[in-house]
């Protein structure tokens, strides 16, 4: 079970959306991070045969991406999906069962299934029009996993679910990522913190880094001190170094910011986190822009 | 005394542990295009199957009641008439070729195994077929029972649909939502009256110019046709702007 991009790039006029991506997928979870405008969705496109590539190549096993017996193991959550206004959300699941190529009898076992484990079974009969975001949300995780997929790529998969919602659907993902490929995108850090064996950072169309969450890490470890100090201080502090978190505090302002070496007489060095990561990169590239 | 009997008796069979998941790691067939375009027939919305009876009517109707009530205009005026109806399915087919677009379904379906090109195959071949089948019933009845012939019928009967669908698909794949659905309303309409229109009028136009001029109309309904079903069936026309 392997599935190959090979210096995958996509062009707009002279735009590079993706950059020649170069990866290969084994079972387990992959988390996407990165900006908006990163080139995920593209990514996520190109790998479920929806956008062509501008040049490089995807395959499964061998199987290339733009074949049927491809996308027979495929289980896509695009990010935004419409629905026919009249369907209920059983009539749904059986449209893209159908889609699928799943046989009737099959597909109505796959629906009772997948709509009680996406707690939907209770509006199996309503319509869709009448769903919240969360249930949508849901009703789309529950329609990508229809065919059993071996690939699964989910585009902010946790778009809309409640910190119960999200806890389930972890749990869910995690048990799945065992015998297939999951590759998901979300900007909810902690997400990604939780599940991925993986992580993949993308900025500007190009994969910056990739590796588990240990290995992305280590790149700020030791580099990330909080401090409490006066408005002033903190002003300059800001002006200075990438700022992670700040807030009012009795004696003065909180800052977290990521820094080489101690940035003030009382700062304090912590444990590093995804989250730092993120915004570190994305705050630099931020910084960079303003100059 | 039946040992099988009394052991069956004496003890009960232990559960199936994971059943369901060796039940569902079974390979199981798949559809076949065929059964994949059969199982698209009852995707087709029923406003479609409703406008195809009630064109085919009101077509049997007009003739019965000319025929009865007005006999001088059995003629060219009542193929016009009938011509005027298919518009309407025209349109209704259209829309409905072009559902995955007006409903931002395309993404999601060109992931599936069946893909949007497929599907919209499948969508073509059930309404190309009902069509077919409206289409042959007016021509047939405007041939016989009125002096026109099938050749003329034919052509002025087509016109209208080939011209109102070529429309009707160019606007549907380029606008999303009910707007969408106005504006080809109001091209099938425009059609369908302007057609009546000019019959009615007093212009007096050659039967090989008129003819001409609907050749020419069906083969540019045709081609818009034949254009915008490629745009359509390619998937990436719609995100090619998107990252």
């Amino acid at each position: 079970m392997e599935l190959t991009l090979d210096r995958v790039t996509k062009n707009y006029g002279s735009k590079i959306a993706c950059d020649r991506i170069s990866l290969t997928l084994t079972k387990g979870v992959y988390g996407l991070l990165g900006a908006n405008g990163a080139g995920k969705t593209t990514l996520m496109r190109m790998m479920c045969g929806i956008l062509e590539p501008t040049s490089g190549s995807i395959s499964y096993d061998g199987i290339d991406v733009s074949r049927e017996e491809y996308r027979d193991v495929l289980g896509y959550l695009p990010q935004d999906f419409g629905y026919y206004p009249e369907f209920t959300a059983q009539d749904f699941m059986m449209y893209i069962a159908a889609l699928k190529g799943l046989p009737k009898a099959k597909a109505k076992v796959r629906t009772t299934e997948l709509l009680e484990l996406v707690s939907l079974k209770n509006e199996a009969k309503k319509k869709i029009k009448t769903f919240s975001g969360g249930m949508k949300q849901r009703l789309g995780i529950a329609q990508a996993m229809l065919n059993d997929p071996k690939i699964l790529v989910l585009d902010e998969p946790t778009a809309g679910l409640d910190p119960k919602e999200r806890v389930r659907f972890r749990n869910l993902i995690s048990r799945m990522g065992a015998d297939r490929i999951i590759l998901l995108s979300t900007h909810i850090v902690s997400d990604i913190e939780h599940i991925a064996d993986t992580i993949l950072v993308m900025k500007s169309g190009q994969l910056i880094h990739s590796g588990s969450l240990d290995e992305i890490i280590e790149v700020i470890r030791g580099k990330v001190w909080e401090c409490t100090v006066p408005q002033d201080v903190a002003d300059m502090l800001t002006e200075k170094y990438p700022i992670i978190n700040t807030r009012n505090a009795a004696e003065g302002v909180f800052l977290r910011l990521v820094c080489d070496k101690k940035p003030c007489e009382n700062a304090v060095n912590t444990e590093a986190t995804l989250e730092d990561l993120y915004l570190y990169y994305f705050s630099v590239e931020e910084r960079t822009d303003n100059k | 005394m039946n040992v099988k009997k009394e052991l069956y008796e004496a003890f009960s069979p232990p559960e199936p542990k994971r059943k369901e998941i060796f039940l569902n790691a079974l390979p199981y067939p798949k559809l076949s295009f065929s059964q994949f375009v059969f199982s698209q027939i009852k995707y087709i919305r029923k406003r479609v199957w409703v406008a195809s009876v009630l064109i085919v009517a009101a077509a049997v109707f007009t003739v019965c009641f000319m025929s009865l009530k007005a006999p001088s205009y059995i003629g060219l005026p009542a193929v016009w008439i009938i011509s005027s109806l298919t518009p309407f399915l025209a349109m209704l087919t259209a829309s409905e070729i072009s559902r995955s677009n007006m409903y931002g379904m395309t993404e999601l379906e060109t992931a599936c195994r069946f893909s949007l090109p497929q599907l919209t195959g499948a969508r073509t071949l059930i309404l190309g077929t009902v069509s077919f089948a409206v289409i042959a019933a007016l021509t047939l009845l405007s041939g016989i029972f009125t002096p026109v012939g099938i050749a003329n019928s034919a052509i002025y009967i087509l016109t209208p649909f080939l011209l109102v669908n070529g429309i009707s698909l160019a606007i549907f794949s380029r606008f999303k939502g009910k707007e969408s659905g106005y504006i080809s309303c109001v091209s099938a309409l425009f059609v369908s009256v302007s057609g009546i229109l000019l019959q009615g009028s007093q212009m007096k136009i050659p039967e090989n110019i008129c003819n001409n001029f609907c050749i020419a109309l069906c083969i540019f309904g045709t081609v818009t046709i034949i254009l915008t079903m490629k745009k359509i069936t390619n998937g990436a026309n719609y995100y090619g702007t998107h990252t």
